[in-house]
């Protein structure tokens, strides 16, 4: 058995981020990120990197082909993810909120509030909270729009700086909670590679003290 | 499974007979007798026990009578809910191969067949080393690597009854744990006031390896006579398996969590490479037997057959 750690690394900004946390700590220097190439091996502390879309870093933890991952709290929520949470990396912050029109009540009596989102299971688990009946609205992208076009009430995002709603003619109508960076890994992988873990988890957190 | 030739399927099949035959053999010669328990629960007694289990990961069905129904999400509760009502006080002990009976995340019904041992009406130390032993036996009989995890269920449960009488916050606070979210725990510890329990939760997830670790990493903390008595059994426990030489594929984690809340004493969960996960889960669950109507100690484990099959596959 391979005794380093396989680790999966989202595309895009927040992987980004997260490379260069890795190569702060001494480690993923081979990553190359001119390249297209996909996986990379490391000779510090045995180590291989997979680049994969976001939404698939959870699949590939939670299936055990990656040990570790670097994901945002959003998807780990919106997935359900059954992987453990090691360490908040302090990156990628933001918020997920319901935003819509100034003005826009989200009670609705009698009414049903509609909701666009990329992220019904978030959605539909902070409204069972609330007495007011939603209906929610699956979008892949471009939700602001769905408020300006009547095609929902209000959308729920997440939100980091608001320039996006802002152009749009948007407004943050309730904060629901704060999202991050999240250092996750797989249950099983944790016990077979705890010293591993372990040990990429303690240089992790020196990093940000 | 997926065989690329008819010869791999029929091997595959005869290495799992011979894996369940194996298995029978093993208990029977230790006195552990057969049970067949029934394929429904009632859903509402179900999930009243279970409340951190998902419900969107049970198979329910509704009666003639309209009562709703679950079909065995666990095999031990059914087991219970048979013996319990004709048990005589004795000691008994038991064995199954059943199916148990899951939804998965695609609105599959799961069927995963399952072997465990129950032992009822013995509440000595020596019961619970037979049973754990019984479930380093199947691993090492098999010839494959695995990692055994130990944990008291009452750790976790006493230090957070002592944090908050919140049923609520009681089980998101279990949440995190399970998650080994290290970051909400701190969040919300750090709004509380000073005591060893807090402390003690603070580092709950550096509490693992060894015993002898663990009580170096709690040396600091002057801990309640129930923490204490719990920190003395486990480390009894631990020098029986150092005596049969299985200390080395042993993992002390005093934040492991169960997704049954009806474990009160030793927890045990055991885990192969190739599996997602854990493929042995066990412990002490007289809670359970008390919910159904008569409290007697029992001890048990459950195995994940088909996980455990694909192991000795493959290897």
């Amino acid at each position: 058995m391979k005794k380093g750690l396989t680790i999966a690394l989202p595309k895009g900004r927040l992987g980004e981020v997260a490379i260069e946390k890795f190569k702060a700590i001494g480690w993923a220097n081979s990553i190359d990120e001119s390249s297209r190439q996909l996986i990379f091996y490391d000779e510090v502390a045995d180590t291989t990197y997979m680049l994969v879309k976001p939404s698939d870093v959870i699949t590939y933890v939670e299936r055990g082909v990656a040990d570790v991952g670097v994901i945002g709290k959003d998807s780990i929520l919106e997935e359900k993810a059954n992987v453990y949470e090691l360490l908040d990396l302090g990156f990628g912050t933001c918020q997920f909120a319901i935003a819509g029109k100034n003005g826009q009540s989200l009670t609705k009596k009698d009414e049903v509030l509609k909701i666009a989102t990329k992220y019904p299971n978030v959605t539909k688990a902070y409204f069972e909270k609330k007495a007011q009946p939603i209906e929610i609205i699956k979008l892949n992208g471009s939700v602001e729009l769905a408020p300006l076009v009547g095609l929902s009430d209000v959308i729920v995002d997440i939100v980091e700086t608001g320039s996006t709603l802002k152009a749009n003619g948007l407004i943050v109508l309730e904060n629901m909670m704060a999202i991050s960076a999240k250092l996750i890994s797989n249950r099983v992988s944790y016990r077979f590679k705890y010293e591993a873990i372990q040990a990429l988890v303690k240089k992790m957190e020196v990093l940000q003290s | 499974m997926t065989f690329l030739t008819l010869e791999e399927e029929l091997i595959y099949f005869e290495t799992k007979q011979k894996i369940h035959e194996q298995l029978e053999a093993e208990v029977k010669k230790k006195g552990y007798m057969l049970i067949e328990p029934s394929f429904f629960q009632d859903y509402d007694t179900f999930t009243t026990m279970n409340p951190r289990l998902k419900k969107e990961t049970m198979v329910k069905m509704i009666s003639q009578e309209g009562q709703v129904l679950v079909l065995r999400p666990d095999v031990t509760t059914a087991i219970m809910k048979q013996v319990l009502s004709k048990w005589d006080q004795h000691e008994l002990k038991l064995y199954y191969l059943s199916t148990r009976f899951k939804m998965n995340s695609l609105n599959q019904i799961e069927e995963q067949k399952q072997f465990g041992i129950e032992y009822l009406g013995n509440e000595s130390k020596e019961a619970v080393e037979e049973v754990l032993l019984q479930g380093y036996q199947v691993f090492e009989n098999l010839k494959i690597r695995y990692v055994m995890e130990l944990s008291d269920s009452r750790w976790i449960n006493t230090l957070i009854k002592a944090m908050t009488s919140d049923l609520d916050l009681q089980k998101t606070m279990k949440n995190w744990i399970d998650y080994k979210d290290r970051y909400a725990l701190e969040k919300w510890l750090d709004q509380q006031p000073s005591s060893v329990e807090k402390d003690i939760l603070s580092r709950i997830f550096d509490l693992q390896g060894t015993m002898n670790d663990i009580i170096r990493k709690l040396s600091d903390l002057k801990l309640s006579e129930p923490l204490m008595k719990i920190i003395d059994e486990m480390k009894s426990i631990e020098s029986r398996i150092h005596q049969e030489g299985y200390l080395n594929k042993t993992f002390v984690d005093l934040s492991m969590m169960s997704a049954f809340d009806y474990y009160e004493g030793i927890m045990f969960k055991g885990y192969l490479q190739s599996s997602m996960q854990p493929v042995l889960r066990g412990g002490r669950y007289d809670p359970l037997t008390e919910q159904l109507g008569k409290r007697c100690p029992a001890i048990g484990f459950t195995l994940t057959l088909k996980d455990l099959v694909k192991e000795v596959f493959q290897s």
